[in-house]
């Protein structure tokens, strides 16, 4: 069971303590941003193949 | 029947709206200190008036209203929905003293633009404004997009109404139990990106031949106008005028960060990446920006507007994102979309728009959380049909940890999505009775104000009409509000008429 980060009522549980008390520092904001940089790359290089695919679809088109 | 609100209950207001106000004059004062260094004087006396201001208005409430009186969470939301009214009209006070707009409501059009990180411009002679002056108009980004409330918390720390205002500003719950930490936390991951993103821009930037001061301060107005998913720019060509892949592709990443909300980047900084793949909100996003940049890069293929792989990739799909996370920059003239994109391309274009990034992050729009739980809502009741009447159906998501889909959530998430088709809906028609206006053009500029997009086709200008401004303030204003807090302010004015004492 995955512990719940807030009771039914609002009171923040265990899990939701841990994170506050869980340290955020210079490491983990630059794995963070990193996270983000690498989701980024792959849908650009998603949307790359989708522009080669729609180019190949209409090569006639002046 | 509403009951009226007293005294007490004005008083209250008025001190937490003076707290705002002290909070507005610090984001005057540093844009104030640069120009003072620049030795730009007309904007450093603009800025400093409007800072008088703002500081003068904080003392007086303090002198007069300071109150100890707990906030109820009917005070937080009149006091968000007014320091959204009262923070812009402030804050367009350094913009019309600046003498680049015509009068004070493009002043204010502008500012409220700016702090609802629309990017929807009417500025004139944008080339030439000094450089204070840009960066003050770029941190109206900044600050509203962490939220004006937000700020004064982070800021100010403003005592025991701080939840009650985090939550009637639309924030989805709190990242982490302390409301002020919360704040802190969020500050702590723009910090973060302004350091590395501004340093990613200026390192583009100079790769193509505008470095030093003059790069450095193009680095870092493009970064809150990305980061914070606002679409300002240093000049009227937007990212156009830079030429620049390299640009583009660091553009492209800081509107990804804008649109991810703040609890997400918490659970990425503490290392739990699987969120990406497991999230409600990333796979409701991805989805619809794919589908989107394959509906607009058929569109401009098709019409022969674009039809290499690059024209069609750095237009269409750079369009396409900066659309969907609300941000607004261009690449292009925006009167091409609707002149030589044919019709797919713009309604792709209208369409990510309206949806917009992800709840509690600075984009605006529907919110992908809202499509995922509109879509897992039919879904859920397609499976009760489908399904035996004794057989109990359960539908569940994930977001930040797996949860079971009630009805409320359902019906609340497709409330809020109906009534911005509506307003949508609502601010095109306005701009179809001036009849000058196409209906493409008129739902184009109606969909990127109040989705708080900037992306526009030409309607907003500083010739614009004034209905139509007042119009578009409005729906940048309920965009913003996501309509909750708005509604409450007008049901209060109500109750102050005709409630029951």
């Amino acid at each position: 069971v995955t512990p719940s980060r807030r009771s039914d009522e609002g009171v923040p549980t265990d899990q939701a303590r841990r994170d506050e008390r869980s340290t955020i520092g210079v490491w983990s904001g630059l794995r963070g941003i990193l996270s983000v940089a690498v989701a980024s790359a792959a849908l650009a290089g998603l949307a790359w193949l989708l522009a080669v695919g729609v180019a190949l679809m209409f090569p006639s088109v002046p | 029947m509403l009951i009226r609100p007293g005294p007490r209950d004005l008083r209250i207001i008025g001190f937490y709206l003076g707290k705002v106000a002290t909070g507005l004059s610090l984001m005057m004062l540093v844009p104030a200190g640069l120009a003072i260094v620049l030795r730009e004087w007309n904007s450093a006396t603009a800025l400093a008036a409007g800072a008088g201001i703002c500081i003068a208005f904080g003392q007086l409430s303090e002198w007069r209203l300071a109150t100890s009186e707990p906030l109820r969470a009917a005070h937080g939301t009149v006091i968000v929905a007014l320091a959204w009214l009262v923070g812009s009209v402030l804050a367009a006070v350094p913009l019309y003293l600046s003498g680049h707009v015509a009068d004070l409501l493009d002043a204010w059009f502008e500012a409220m633009s700016g702090l609802t990180t629309s990017g929807l411009s009417v500025v004139q002679d944008l080339d030439h404004m000094s450089y204070s002056m840009s960066f003050y108009r770029h941190l109206t980004h900044f600050v509203g997009g962490q939220g004006v409330v937000i700020v004064v918390l982070a800021i100010m720390t403003a005592g025991g109404g701080a939840g009650t205002l985090y939550v009637a500003e639309g924030r989805e719950e709190r990242i982490v139990p302390n409301i002020i930490r919360t704040a802190r936390f969020i500050f702590a991951i723009a910090g973060a990106y302004l350091i590395v993103g501004t340093a990613a821009i200026l390192a583009a930037l100079e790769r193509d031949g505008l470095g030093g001061w003059r790069g450095f301060g193009h680095a870092i107005n493009l970064f809150f106008a990305a980061f914070d998913t606002g679409g300002f720019a240093p000049t009227s060509q937007s990212i156009a005028y830079y030429h620049s892949v390299g640009l583009e592709s660091v553009i492209m990443v800081l509107m990804v960060a804008g649109t991810v909300s703040f609890a997400l980047h918490y659970q990425l900084w503490l290392g739990r990446t699987g969120q990406l793949l497991r999230d409600l909100e990333v796979r409701s996003l991805t989805l619809t920006v794919v589908a989107a940049t394959v509906l607009a890069m058929l569109g401009l293929a098709s019409t022969g507007a674009y039809t290499d792989a690059s024209g069609l990739y750095r237009k269409g799909f750079f369009t396409i994102l900066s659309a969907h996370s609300g941000t607004g920059f261009a690449v292009n003239s925006g009167a091409l979309i609707v002149t030589d994109w044919g019709a797919l391309a713009p309604a792709a274009i209208v369409g990510a728009m309206a949806l917009g990034g992800m709840a509690g992050s600075t984009a605006g729009g529907i919110k992908a959380m809202r499509i995922g739980l509109t879509v897992k809502g039919v879904q859920h009741d397609l499976r009760r049909v489908l399904h035996p009447s004794s057989s109990l159906v359960v539908t569940t998501y994930h977001s930040g940890r797996r949860r079971i889909l009630r009805d409320a959530t359902a019906r609340a998430a497709t409330t809020v999505l109906l009534l911005y088709i509506l307003t949508y809906l609502a601010g095109a028609a306005v701009a179809l009775a001036y009849g000058s206006y196409e209906f493409t053009e008129a739902l184009f500029e109606s969909v990127s104000a109040a989705a708080n997009v900037g992306l526009s086709v030409g309607i907003v200008s500083p010739d614009m009409p004034v209905g139509l401004q007042l119009t578009y303030i409005v729906q940048m204003w309920l965009g913003r509000l996501e309509f909750v807090a708005a509604f409450a302010l007008i049901g209060y004015l109500i109750a102050l008429v005709r409630g029951r004492t």
